[in-house]
């Protein structure tokens, strides 16, 4: 048997259902500290993303699988990477068996 | 959700064309079998690889991935063989998942040797120079 204790904050985080870690940085932090900011994405994390002047909120960096895939198809459909989406559908090679 | 291949990008087309006809039926074979095992190669973890999360799949002359089941499944490397025994050639992947377009995206990157004798790149630098490109063309496209 195998017992994980959770302290404090974090357990109220999960149980909230809400993202952890969550921090805020500018995008000079972000490059600097790249290392432990994709660790933190990975486990879940978001990072709230501000300019270096901390003039401008730019957004949210997340690798939430719900927005990463849609996120990547798109941008790969617009460079023109790959065709549009209704084309690939089209690709006899197509799966259609799998369950989400 | 569907599971798509993506169309092979010109460069993997041209790393199939220079393995030998039985490695790149095998090849083929393994990214036919995508569509069925999107999930079947194992997770890279450093580099920019790593940062994608992008899959490898090992394979050889004698792997047949058309044989899901039984005696054939793949090569085997026992602990107590040579690491470096295993098979040599690598199809190199990316899986997107996309749950609003309701579409899986397999994305091959690079098919070739592996980790190949000094003087040739080998797959997994073929793939990070193919996500690079793909980076830089997207840069350019906007400066224009």
């Amino acid at each position: 048997m195998t017992l994980t204790v959770i302290r404090g904050g974090r357990y109220d985080r999960l149980m909230a259902m809400l993202p952890s870690p969550a921090r805020a940085m500018t995008l000079e932090e972000i490059q600097a500290e790249r290392d432990d900011v994709l660790e933190a994405l990975r486990e879940g994390g978001v990072i709230l993303v501000h300019s270096n002047e901390l003039d401008c909120f730019l957004g949210v960096l997340t690798r939430d699988p719900s927005v990463l895939g849609d996120a990547e198809l798109a941008q790969q459909i617009e460079a023109g990477h790959l065709p549009p989406l209704d084309v690939l559908l089209q690709d006899p090679g197509v799966d259609e068996t799998q369950p989400a | 959700m569907r599971t798509v291949i993506a169309p092979l990008e010109p460069v993997v087309e041209r790393q199939l064309a220079a393995l030998d006809g039985p490695l790149c039926e095998v090849a083929l074979g393994y990214v036919a079998r995508l569509r069925m095992e999107p999930y079947l190669g194992h997770l890279l973890r450093r580099g920019l690889l790593g940062s994608y999360d992008v899959r490898a799949v090992y394979f050889d002359q004698e792997s047949r991935p058309r044989e899901l089941l039984g005696e054939h499944r793949g090569p085997l490397r026992l602990a107590s063989d040579d690491p470096s025994a295993g098979p040599r050639y690598r199809v190199v992947y990316r899986i997107a998942e996309a749950p609003m377009a309701g579409v899986r995206m397999v994305r091959v990157l690079a098919v070739g040797e592996g980790h190949p004798s000094p003087g040739s790149e080998g797959a997994y630098r073929d793939a990070e120079r193919l996500l690079r490109d793909q980076i830089k063309s997207d840069q350019e496209r906007r400066k224009r």
